[in-house]
């Protein structure tokens, strides 16, 4: 065979990588234990490691089963899916605003949701409390850009109301305005914007906007694989300590 | 010589544009709009600059009815309509426009009549210059268009 054993490590490597079977690792463990142990009742070493390949094969092949595809993480580098499809609501009360922010985030290679109003966002969020969560749960939102100064609810209040909301809350809001005021920027930032943009919005804006929250999307894929990583060594030790 | 047309077309357009920039009547945010247009939105600055005028005309006109009339006192009114003109006339790059506006916000600010009304007057010079000036730029830009679709027939 030209194919080199898979080592212990790589193993619980593998293992890790299906994130159902952490819960159950300690059920694993045990099976391992259990089929080195029996080395004691037999000098057929050989029958025993045939043994423990095929039941640690079939482990992997339950792994596999379980595997959530979603969490595929062999092809996949971000969370948002392919990076190109940024999926952004826009909130202005302003026609020609609207149609700039709109073809702005296009060009961006963004897809679009542009309302006018505080209240259509929330109605389109499903947060206006006429809804039921059903249906929302596959409304996947990367951004939401919203005008400050609206008639009714300002930009600030509805992004209030946003991070009140534990659907929506992780979702990045920035606050647009075209008045330079520094106690209302400080304010919006406070209550968790993720930047605030003076109007009128360039393009190069939008683009260090998409950077940003790329990279710290990358951020995270980076942790969960290290937290990953972690949880295999900790496998990995264990099986030493059990001194197998 | 079709070519030459196209060539001095173009020629026009720059330098209409140029003088523009110069007078401070558009600004780099106008930039901004032309970069947005392309093949999948050919139309864009034509369109949204369409779609501020029919704004602008709407705001303009609530206004001078709103000073026009003698038991006026809804300066807060005032303060509103001028604040989206302010802000859409900044998002096309209509600088001049966007800051005679300011002015005129201030007068409302302060409770002038008067003072709004010359604002208003101001504002709607500048405005209608502005169009004037676009109508011309749109013109030379059809004229271009055409002249660049003759010279490379079907």
């Amino acid at each position: 065979m030209d194919r080199q054993k898979p080592t212990d490590r790589q193993r619980c490597l593998r293992i890790s990588r299906f994130p159902l079977i952490l819960p159950y690792k300690s059920l694993f463990l045990h099976f391992f234990c259990k089929i080195k142990s029996l080395t004691f009742l037999t000098n057929h070493k050989h029958i025993i490691s045939l043994l423990s390949s095929l039941v640690y094969r079939s482990l992997i092949d339950m792994a596999d089963v379980m595997r959530p595809e979603k969490l595929d993480m062999s092809n996949d580098t971000s969370s948002l899916g392919s990076p190109e499809l940024l999926h952004v609501l826009a909130v202005d009360d302003s026609i020609v605003d609207r149609k700039f922010i709109e073809r702005l985030l296009r060009v961006s290679s963004c897809k679009v949701t542009v309302v006018d109003s505080a209240t259509r966002a929330l109605q389109y969020l499903g947060l206006d409390g006429n809804h039921s969560s059903v249906g929302f749960e596959d409304l996947k939102i990367n951004l939401i850009m919203t005008d400050y100064s609206m008639p009714g609810m300002t930009g600030y209040e509805l992004m209030k109301k946003i991070k009140e909301s534990s659907a929506f809350r992780e979702i990045p809001v920035v606050i647009m305005s075209s008045e330079n005021i520094l106690p209302r920027i400080d304010r919006c930032l406070e209550e968790g914007a993720e930047d605030f943009l003076l109007k009128p919005v360039k393009l190069a804006d939008v683009k260090r906007l998409r950077d940003s929250l790329l990279k710290a999307d990358e951020m995270a894929f980076k942790n969960i694989m290290h937290k990953r990583e972690l949880q295999a060594n900790d496998i990995y030790s264990q099986l030493k300590r059990a001194k197998i | 010589m079709l070519g030459l047309g196209v060539d001095r077309l173009q020629a026009d357009i720059n330098r209409l544009l140029t003088s523009l920039f110069h007078q401070g009547v558009l600004d780099e945010q106008f930039l901004q709009l032309q970069q947005l247009q392309d093949e999948t939105s050919p139309t864009f600055v034509y369109d949204v600059i369409n779609i501020y005028f029919d704004e602008s005309e709407k705001l303009l006109r609530s206004l001078r009815l709103l000073l026009m009339d003698r038991e006026f006192s809804d300066y807060k009114k005032i303060g509103l309509h001028l604040n989206q003109l302010v802000g859409s006339s900044s998002s096309i790059g209509a600088r001049r426009v966007r800051n005679v506006c300011v002015a005129f916000r201030s007068a409302s600010e302060l409770n002038n009549r008067p003072g709004c009304l010359r604002g208003l007057e101001v504002v709607e010079h500048e405005y209608h210059y502005l169009k004037n000036m676009m109508h011309e730029l749109f013109q030379l830009e059809q004229q271009r268009l055409l002249a660049a679709g003759v010279r490379y027939p079907m």
